[in-house]
């Protein structure tokens, strides 16, 4: 207790010391007059008409014609301020020059002037000190997404933004500067209009696969601007480490009345179809599956006497069809969208009103996502120095949604890939071999009927998510401000499944099943803070913020499963069996209270010298009493190098400023913590709940603290017309949470604890041009990321354990010191086994591996293919990612493309793990027409052989590729109307292609998906919804 | 016109001052719970927590008990595998334990314990809380959790040779996971001293009202056992007779009487948990509340099957002899605690047959719902018996074979000693099994005499309390007084068929060291 007090007390002291030293200069009588030209960057032309004030006296000019000026100034090192509507504005010390050559930037490009809204208040992008990048309404527009996160993809550097899949209102999965953490979150936090949002609640479904969005909340054409904040979050303490998005709808408010109007529509084509084995092909597999059972060729014909074309067979029609089962899913699907804004008000108060429908097809029957948006802000002032702003938004969006783990029963994708070309959809008649009017059952392969998945199984999220705040400002005086903000943040989603009996593959006793899911999510927060600001004539400036936030989290689900209902129409819960023991219910209820106090200190030199410092307290309930407690310091510190005397007459220089910073923060949003303090958890012992430990609690478990040092370069040159960034940094979590397994005789052999080191290193670097040649603009740049997380230590406290291997469906990772973190791990193929080697290994189940079985590497040499033959086979995380982007305007015209790529990271192809793996009755790829048999030996795809006895199907490096791609994701044609006075103010034709071209090695339907959003499940490919090239044709109108 | 307000530079200074100091924020703020998980503080309350923890201490036992019985059947003359059975289980039923072999994994025995000291650690709270929560009550629930903790540490040490000894309630993991291990002999005395103050003694003036939690240890009991494992037969005898009778008019409270009598004994195992002249110590299964009892499912002739009787039990309850009838244990041999199927006929006079355990199946409805019983009168008599015998004088070897054979109520006059246990029908009377009688021979030879009794003791043990974890206990015990070569026999018997074996695993057992399992 002292202790905290002992860190506030500091606290209050550094911020009002610091406030109170520093008072205003008196001005200084006039002295010198500066005369310059002002031009426009890219062009040359002379800028008539800017507005030229001093910062410290007021005096203020305008240019002539020829764009020249002159004005009277106190010294030379004095501010001066030059505004153009239409144009960025930008602040300039004279740096003892008499004569300033200047370009303004049209706002539409970017400009290193351009301000951003960071959680702390609005600054200048140039005068940062830690590594931040804005995006405005520009590089969100004429883009299909139905998310706003969607639109991030490739915009910014140190980002990384994975769309899940491509099914409709699917969330994404973001990450800024690598994966830090093996339980707790790893996505960026989000700011929306003020208000914190930890959407890492958001993951859990009732269907595999799926995550509801809870992005959906605001609708991307309500954005006015984005920021991302990569490091220096040590003003948010415990809930900083992952980064910030901070989302601004529209705020500003404007005295006359705009009304925007938008829409598109569209077309989503179905993927490129994967190349399966054709209905003879088949027979030939499938007679040599049964042949592997031991069954001989008259056997065989007893059983499945249609199987040779004896039209006079029972079920013959049934069995003797051709069906392209991918091409009875999927279906061209429809995409459009409408959106209404208005703004206005006067100087009392102003409004801003905007309502959006959005409905996504899916690319097969029966799915799809709409979505209703409304948004209110406005601003009220009461007094001239206190003003009040409201702020509410609203979203229901329903999912009619399609099973996409890794279950063939459930997931009509892997079932169309798996179910026998020899069967179809409808039922057919014995007689005639006509379709009837109802869906087949399973038949005779043991595969659900895709089109009873994608037609009978029901899928539906709805998703009500309402965010709301209320700001209250008042100013003190011209330095003092103060602000608080009150908000709630409600996101409940339903989810109703229902899974029919017909066609659908049963597991044990149960045929169908209806579940009921439930998803709430609740905030309340407060943050208030105290703002100084003060600029000194002699140029030293001041940014001090002081004060808390607050947040109560509530993160609750309830989800009930029940099976076996009277027929396949009753799909409730509670229609199904009278037995108690085949419903299931489960659920969870969790809180997170966080308070912080934080203080922020910016100053800077006339723009030369820039110096912050952060510093918060914070506790929040995921720790116990003894580590609640948190101090984050950080610093940073840049040089603006083109400030400098001796760059001053550079010309061709518009700014070189390094960098430099460190940083604490923590990661407190994870269950694991509770183990430092919640051990009791509940069993039954017949109808009574008993209580009982679930663990050895650790009181020593602290937060995650990383600490990150950056280092970064801004640079611009020829008028801003060329702008690089730079950024490296090294982040090191040295109180990384692993769970340790301990003795058997502490009972309960799970323990958490600090025992890992991490460390991510990494290189950010993004580029930018604009070339103007007569009429015609060219804007090109990029981005590059190069990104290294390694596991630096681990230490087990059972000496016994070397790393940690951690099986998930299907696949294997382990976290071992040196080595990335989550590495697949299992079996390196090397092979088949040749007659000679023969009945020499014993394969990973046991078996004796005979010819034809794949040879894994035998890394012990002792002819047992166990688990101490496994290595690390490959590493999900990419090394390189980034983007590309490029756009041709001329006149009204404007041409662009955004490229994103990765390089360097594996998947894990679970798809072709299922159609190669020879082991069923499923359908294959046309791989295995190469199968090993006695006849053709010269192969290295091994032979088929029902159940795999051998595991020649096992994880392994045979189905791990490489996940590198080069997509080119959007193209955009657009034409800008000119106004048309009396009838739009404005109006702009776009069509846009997305996902035209992907250029990869990856032989699945899609490089770009995750499973779910955890570590475990980046690269491993279970069949998702491939994501849909689609063109959509739009209008954007200004009344 | 905007108004224009001025706000007083008092205002001001709270304004600041709110700021920095925000919210007094006090621990109870930061009081979140997650649904499913709390704080002990926010337990240890009412009555009623203290027996959803007394419960929690024990429900570990729903994992260890179908494992328990599984070693217990393969280590020693029980049960054998079935073509179905996995490695793992061959492994056991061969003497060869490979470390990592799930059924001999220990981790539930601890949680017992972890949990056992941990509810003492706290139960006084309650305490001082909740005034329904009486003196006498503590005391109950303190013995009851002393009970179970002795209960597991006497299995963990027979088991194991050695167990990892928790003074205290373990809270935080130990600096270098230093734990102190006891050997079987060092446990032995240490969990004796820990009981004995636990025992409700009719001899001393500060009687209690006994209370009987359900499903815990009878104490008593226990002690007794202790004792007998330490071969200090007098004091075994004396807790051991204290446990079947109530302390205030030494009436039988265990009885072994009529209630079970013939077709009734079966209803042991499905009245198990209703019950208290036969049941003392239960571990409950329901899959009406999603707890099977895997035992039931792992050997279960409509399951997995991977278990089944040996030939030997087979035999011993098909060549019971009977007070009147046929040969035959009728009321606990075929198809009450054994079945034996004969399948086919292989020539006149051999037939195939196939024999499984349906001790867990009398419930042919709901096997998977059967319990599993800890312990009960039966198996406390015997003990008795056991014990009695061992005394060696002739009296005390006249009542072990009298609660073995018929009972004190078949007995006139009643022995004073025995004198309020008239209901007492004897083990085998009670299934109307025909006495054992001493030869002439033996009646001259004391030390002829009390190996025979013992032997059969033993034989019947293995019978009343088949697949119920006792066999392999019985064995060591029996055997580390006697000789290692009578397990060695007992257990190799099994292998007879195949010499080979046979000798690998004699030789092996003769060695007790080799009694000892590893995980």
């Amino acid at each position: 207790m002292t202790k905290r007090y002992y860190y506030l007390t500091c606290l209050s002291f550094m911020f009002l010391g610091l406030t109170f030293a520093v008072q205003p200069l008196p001005a200084q009588a006039p002295g010198k007059i500066v005369s310059g030209m002002v031009t426009e960057s890219g062009t040359g032309l002379p800028l008539q008409q800017v507005f030229i004030s001093v910062s410290t006296t007021g005096a203020s000019t305008t240019t002539d014609e020829k764009g020249e000026f002159s004005i009277s100034v106190p010294d030379l090192h004095s501010e001066l301020i030059f505004d153009l509507p239409g144009y960025v504005k930008r602040n300039i010390f004279l740096r003892n020059r008499e004569f300033i050559s200047l370009s303004m930037v049209p706002i539409i490009y970017k400009s290193l002037d351009d301000s951003y809204n960071s959680p702390l208040g609005v600054r200048t992008l140039k005068d940062a000190v830690f590594p931040v990048t804005g995006l405005t309404v520009n590089d969100l527009k004429h883009t299909r997404a139905s998310s706003f996160d969607q639109a991030f993809q490739g915009k910014v550097p140190g980002l990384s933004v994975t769309e899940q899949s491509g099914m409709p209102g699917q969330r994404t999965y973001m990450n800024i500067r690598g994966i830090s953490s093996i339980y707790a979150a790893s996505e960026p936090l989000l700011f929306i209009d003020g208000m914190i949002y930890d959407y890492s609640y958001a993951t859990k479904s009732l269907m595999e696969g799926f995550a509801l969005n809870p992005l959906d909340v605001v609708d991307i054409d309500d954005i006015s601007d984005v920021t991302f904040l990569k490091d220096g979050l040590s003003f948010l303490g415990a809930a900083g480490s992952n980064g910030v998005i901070d989302v601004n709808t529209e705020q500003e408010s404007e005295a006359s009345t705009v009304i925007k109007l938008s829409a598109y529509g569209g077309i989503s084509l179905s993927p490129e179809r994967q190349d399966l084995l054709d209905a003879t092909q088949f027979k030939g597999y499938f007679k040599d599956i049964l042949s592997s059972q031991g069954y001989n060729p008259g056997q065989i014909n007893t059983m499945y006497p249609w199987l040779d074309g004896n039209q006079s067979a029972d079920e013959f029609y049934r069995y003797n069809n051709n069906t392209d089962w991918q091409e009875e899913i999927y279906k061209p699907s429809t995409l459009y969208k409408a959106h209404f804004f208005i703004k206005g008000g006067d100087d009392i108060a102003t409004y801003n009103i905007s309502t959006g429908y959005l409905s996504h097809e899916g690319i097969y029957d029966k799915s799809g996502y709409t979505r209703f948006n409304l948004r209110i802000n406005g601003k009220i002032n009461i007094t001239d120095r206190f003003s009040i702003t409201p702020n509410a938004k609203l979203s229901l969006a329903d999912s009619k949604l399609a099973n996409h783990g890794p279950m063939e029963r459930k997931n009509p994708i892997l079932a169309s890939l798996m179910k026998s070309p020899l069967m179809t959809s409808y039922t057919k008649d014995e007689l005639t071999g006509a379709d009837l009017a109802y869906l087949d059952d399973v038949g005779a392969f043991n595969i659900s009927n895709p089109t009873v998945i994608v037609q009978n199984a029901q899928g539906s999220n709805r998703n009500y998510h309402f965010l709301s705040s209320i700001t209250a400002k008042y100013r003190i005086n011209s330095n003092f401000n103060v602000s608080t903000l009150v908000g709630i943040n409600f996101n409940n989603a339903r989810e109703n499944i229902f899974l029919p009996d017909i066609g659908i593959v049963q597991i044990d006793s149960a045929f169908n099943s209806p579940g009921d899911f439930v998803n709430e999510f609740r905030s309340m927060q407060n943050h208030t803070q105290l703002n100084y600001t003060n600029k000194t004539a002699s140029g030293h400036s001041f940014i001090l913020n002081g004060g808390f936030r607050y947040m109560k989290n509530s993160y609750k689900h309830n989800l009930s499963l029940d099976l076996n209902t009277a027929s396949d129409d009753f799909k409730s819960l509670g229609d199904g069996s009278q037995y108690n023991f085949l419903r299931s219910t489960t659920g969870d209820n969790r809180g997170l209270t966080w308070i912080s106090y934080f203080g922020n200190l910016n100053y800077n030199f006339r723009n030369k010298y820039f110096l912050l410092g952060n510093l918060s307290y914070d506790g929040n309930s995921a720790t116990n009493k003894d580590n609640r407690y948190n101090f984050y310091p950080s610093l940073g510190a840049a040089w603006r190098l083109s400030a400098e005397g001796f760059l001053n007459e550079a010309r061709w220089l518009d700014d070189f400023k390094l960098r430099g910073s460190w940083s604490v923060t923590g990661n407190m949003f994870s269950s694991v913590y509770d183990y430092s303090k919640l051990y009791y958890t509940t069993r039954r012992m017949n109808g009574t709940g008993v209580l009982l430990r679930e663990i050895i609690p650790n009181n020593e478990l602290e937060l995650e603290k990383k600490n990150t040092i950056n280092a970064g370069i801004d640079l611009s040159l020829f008028k801003q017309l060329f702008n690089i960034h730079v950024d490296y940094y090294n982040s090191n979590v040295n109180n990384l949470v692993i769970e340790q397994s301990i003795p058997e005789t502490f009972g309960y052999t799970e323990y958490f604890d600090n025992g890992g080191k991490l460390q991510i290193k990494g290189l950010e670097v993004a580029a930018d041009a604009r070339l103007h040649f007569g009429n015609f603009t060219w804007l090109l740049g990029g981005a590059v990321n190069k990104q290294a997380t390694e596991v630096k230590e681990l230490t087990f406290l059972n000496p016994g354990t070397k790393n940690i291997v951690t099986p998930v469906n299907n696949a294997q990772f382990v976290t071992m010191a040196g080595k990335p973190i989550n590495s697949y791990y299992g079996y390196r193929v090397e092979g088949l086994i040749s007659s000679a080697d023969a009945g020499k290994y014993t394969g990973p189940k046991g078996v004796l591996m005979q010819e034809g079985d794949i040879r894994f590497k035998d890394v012990d040499g002792n002819f047992v293919i166990d688990e101490k033959d496994m290595e690390i086979i490959g590493d999900p995380n990419p090394d390189l990612f980034g983007s590309a982007f490029t756009s041709l305007s001329f006149k009204n015209f404007e041409l662009s493309a955004l490229f994103n790529y990765t390089m360097g990271n594996d998947v894990y192809n679970y798809v072709r793990n299922r159609t190669e793996a020879m082991d069923s009755y499923a359908n294959q790829s046309k791989t295995v027409l190469n199968r090993w048999t006695p006849s053709h030996k010269g192969t290295s795809v091994p032979r088929a052989s029902y159940g795999d006895p051998a595991g020649n199907a096992v994880f392994s490096d045979r189905w791990i590729e490489d996940g590198s791609y080069m997509r080119l994701e959007r193209l955009t044609l657009s034409y800008n109307f000119p106004t048309w006075q009396g009838v739009h103010k404005g109006m702009v034709v776009y069509l846009t292609a997305t996902n035209l071209l992907t250029l990869t090695d990856y032989s699945g339907y899609d490089p770009e998906y995750v499973y779910v959003n955890s570590p475990y499940y980046m690269g491993i490919d279970y069949g998702k919804i491939p994501h849909t090239q689609s063109f959509v044709m739009g209008i954007k109108l200004n009344l | 016109m905007k108004k224009s307000y001025k706000i007083s530079p008092f205002i001001q200074a709270i304004i600041v001052a709110l700021m920095v100091f925000g919210y007094g924020c006090s621990d109870d703020f930061f009081n979140d719970k997650a649904g499913d998980r709390i704080t002990p503080d926010q337990h240890y309350k009412t009555l009623i927590d203290a027996g959803v923890s007394l419960q929690g201490v024990i429900i570990p036992l729903q994992d260890f008990m179908p494992n328990l019985i599984m070693m217990d059947g393969l280590l020693s003359d029980m049960m054998d595998v079935t073509a179905n059975a996995n490695a793992n289980l061959i492994n056991i039923n061969n003497h060869e334990i490979a470390p990592g072999n799930p059924y001999v994994n220990p981790a539930s025995l601890y949680q017992v314990i972890l949990n056992a000291n941990e509810v003492l650690a706290n139960i006084d709270k309650i305490a001082a809380n909740d005034r329904n929560f009486d003196a006498v009550l503590l005391k109950a629930y303190k013995g009851a959790l002393v009970g179970m903790r002795s209960w597991t540490y006497l299995t963990l040490i027979r088991l194991y040779g050695k167990a990892a000894y928790m003074e205290d309630n373990l809270t935080s993991l130990p600096a270098n996971l230093s734990q102190k291990m006891l050997s079987r002999e060092t446990m032995l005395d240490t969990l004796i001293n820990q009981m004995i103050p636990h025992i409700h003694d009719p001899g001393t003036g500060t009687q209690m009202q006994e209370v009987r939690l359900k499903y815990c240890v009878n104490n008593k009991a226990l002690l007794g056992e202790l004792y007998l494992e330490k071969n200090d037969y007098a004091n075994a005898a004396t807790y051991l007779k204290l446990a079947c009778e109530s302390y205030l008019n030494q009436s039988a409270i265990l009885k072994v009487d009529k209630t079970y009598r013939d077709a009734g004994w079966s209803n042991i195992f499905l009245n198990s948990e209703g019950d208290d002249v036969e049941n003392i110590s239960v571990i409950p299964y329901s899959t009406e509340n999603k707890q099977d009892n895997v035992l039931a499912y792992w050997i279960g002739r409509n399951y997995l099957y991977m278990v089944k009787p040996t030939a030997l039990l087979v035999d011993s309850f098909r060549t019971q002899i009977p007070a009147a009838g046929n040969p035959g244990d009728l009321w606990r041999g075929q198809g009450i605690t054994i079945k034996t199927d004969t399948l086919m006929q292989v020539n006149d006079s051999t037939y195939l047959t196939e024999s499984y355990i349906t001790k867990y199946e009398i419930d042919d409805q709901d096997p998977l719902s059967s319990d599993i019983i800890l312990s009960r009168a039966a198996d406390v008599h015997l003990l008795l018996a056991e014990a009695l015998n061992r005394m060696g004088d002739e009296t005390s070897q006249k009542y072990a074979l009298m609660l073995l054979n018929d009972g004190v109520n078949a007995v006139n006059p009643k022995p004073a000693p025995y004198s309020r246990w008239s209901a007492n029908l004897g083990i085998r009377g009670r299934v109307y099994l025909k006495a054992w009688e001493l030869s002439e021979g033996l009646l001259r030879n004391p030390e002829a005499r009390m190996l025979y009794i013992e032997d059969l003791i033993m034989a019947e043990r293995a019978l009343e309390l088949a697949f119920e974890g006792k066999r392999w206990f019985d064995l060591m015990r029996v055997a580390r007084r006697r000789n290692p070569e009578y397990l060695a026999d007992k257990v190799a018997a099994k292998f007879a068929t195949d010499p080979e074996v046979y000798n690998k695993i004699h030789v092996k057992l003769r060695d007790p060291n080799n009694w000892i399992l590893t995980y």
